[in-house]
């Protein structure tokens, strides 16, 4: 992955809120507050091989991120998605770890806005 | 004004909540369970819905399909969140009669507009239905004032016969009432037996016009008396007639006919059976009978039973047979009209047709 590609869109969030740091700050809260059931609901997916369950817990997910312009986070997700639909779990699971190491940096920096 | 957010993901729903607040005068109303969105609809008067397409158990078409399917909200806007290229989910919701659309992620700019436009929406909507809620009841409310109006009319009418005319308040209740029974035990409209009730007591409007010495004369007339006693059937008809009531229209008739005998040989005209209207004849049973079985300065009360009798022996002649029998068939109600009619000693004071049956 490129690491040094910004985590989500700071300017772009906050422009499309009309620089209101108030929604951007209580949105970013309910994101983190919200982000280890995501994460739970793809594990649980993806260890009972349900594809089904797999795409909708990730299109939740991708959901809650595109409102902050996580473009790696979302490419990740999609990428995790495609593995499944294809039912292959291995790959889907490789995908799954990446969701989680780039969730856990996006919370660590939404959690000090 | 109410406007109801239905999301499972908090991030949205968060989001869209606090730009509905930041709106004046709107209350976000938020659900992240589609299930309990929906309850809250169908109890309550949402102003706008904004439900996300997306959603497990109860996704975004099948929540719009619920909350059409209440009458009350047939015309409730309804926003659905879906990703610019769900085309085919649009157009479903569509047809299940969602508005309009928001795409996701939700941008600020387009949120704002099109929330805005479905409140104004909203509250033109409101304001119509207000105005023709509160026109339908200044509508009742002048009509109901116009008939109070047309039976006052009436009534005022019956008044002024009754100022000329030695017969009795009493006598002209008694005899609408039966006039009225009788219509009904014919089959005849029940609004037509109605208007009889109000329309009967003005039969003898036209002695308005015959003079004093011939209207008030005590004994019989003279044959040239009569012919002009005659005439207040043909007066009474051009006091009332091309009136624009419909009970005036029919009390023109009856004073118009209420002399005719079904064998032609009545007055003014002369008419023969179903060439007298319905109310001559109705009428002219029901005036009869109360003359006779009243007391006048000329002669006694007859006994019912003497009346009885002399209406069965004018069967067919006088009277058309069809309203005797009715009247015959209704007799136990008759006997009641009479008790509740009674003559007073003092002649009646104004006649009240209209005694709120």
């Amino acid at each position: 992955m490129m690491d040094s590609e910004p985590l989500f869109d700071l300017r772009a969030t906050l422009d499309n809120l009309d620089n209101d740091v108030e929604i951007l700050q209580a949105i970013a809260a309910t994101f983190v507050a919200d982000a280890p059931r995501l994460l739970a609901d793809l594990c649980t997916a993806l260890a009972d091989h349900d594809v089904t369950a797999a795409i909708r817990a990730g299109h939740s997910l991708k959901g809650s991120a595109e409102n902050f312009g996580a473009a790696a986070l979302i490419r990740a997700v999609k990428a995790l998605e495609d593995a499944s639909r294809t039912e292959d779990f291995p790959s889907a699971a490789a995908w799954l770890g990446e969701v989680d190491r780039l969730l856990a940096q996006l919370c660590a920096e939404l959690r000090t806005i | 004004m109410n406007v109801v957010i239905v999301d499972d993901t908090p991030t949205n729903l968060a989001l869209m909540r606090m730009l509905v607040q930041r709106l004046d005068g709107c209350q976000p109303i938020p659900f992240a369970d589609s299930g309990s969105g929906l309850d809250w609809c169908l109890e309550n008067d949402p102003d706008l819905v904004i439900v996300d397409y997306m959603m497990p158990k109860l996704d975004g078409l099948e929540f719009i399909r619920h909350v059409r399917r209440e009458p009350r909200h047939d015309s409730l806007p309804i926003l659905m969140v879906t990703a610019d290229h769900q085309k085919s989910v649009r157009y479903a919701a569509l047809d299940e009669g969602g508005v309009d659309f928001l795409n996701k992620p939700v941008d600020r700019m387009e949120f704002l507009a099109r929330v805005r436009n479905m409140l104004a929406l909203r509250r033109s909507q409101r304001a119509l239905a207000d105005r023709a809620t509160w026109l339908a009841e200044e509508v009742r409310r002048a009509v109901a004032e116009i008939h109070d109006r047309e039976r006052e009319t009436i009534v005022r009418l019956a008044r002024a016969a009754e100022c000329r005319d030695p017969e009795t308040g009493t006598h002209i209740l008694r005899m609408a009432h039966y006039a009225q029974r009788i219509a009904v035990q014919m089959g005849l409209p029940a609004d037509f037996a109605e208007m009889l009730l109000h329309a009967a007591p003005m039969h003898d409007v036209g002695k308005l016009g015959t003079p004093d010495h011939i209207l008030l004369k005590p004994g019989r007339h003279s044959p040239e008396e009569f012919e002009i006693m005659k005439q207040h059937t043909q007066i009474g008809y051009e006091i009332l007639r091309e009136s624009s009531s419909h009970a005036i229209q029919l009390a023109a008739s009856i004073a118009l006919h209420h002399h005719e005998k079904f064998d032609g040989s009545g007055y003014p005209r002369g008419l023969a059976k179903e060439a007298i209207p319905i109310e001559g004849r109705i009428v002219a049973v029901a005036d009869v009978f109360d003359a006779l079985t009243s007391a006048r300065p000329y002669k006694r009360a007859w006994s019912l039973d003497e009346a009885r009798d002399y209406l069965s022996e004018n069967r067919g002649t006088h009277f058309d047979p069809a309203c005797v029998d009715a009247f015959l068939a209704v007799w136990d109600e008759v006997l009641e009209i009479r008790v509740r009619y009674v003559d007073e000693e003092e002649p009646a004071s104004a006649p009240e047709p209209d005694d709120g049956q």
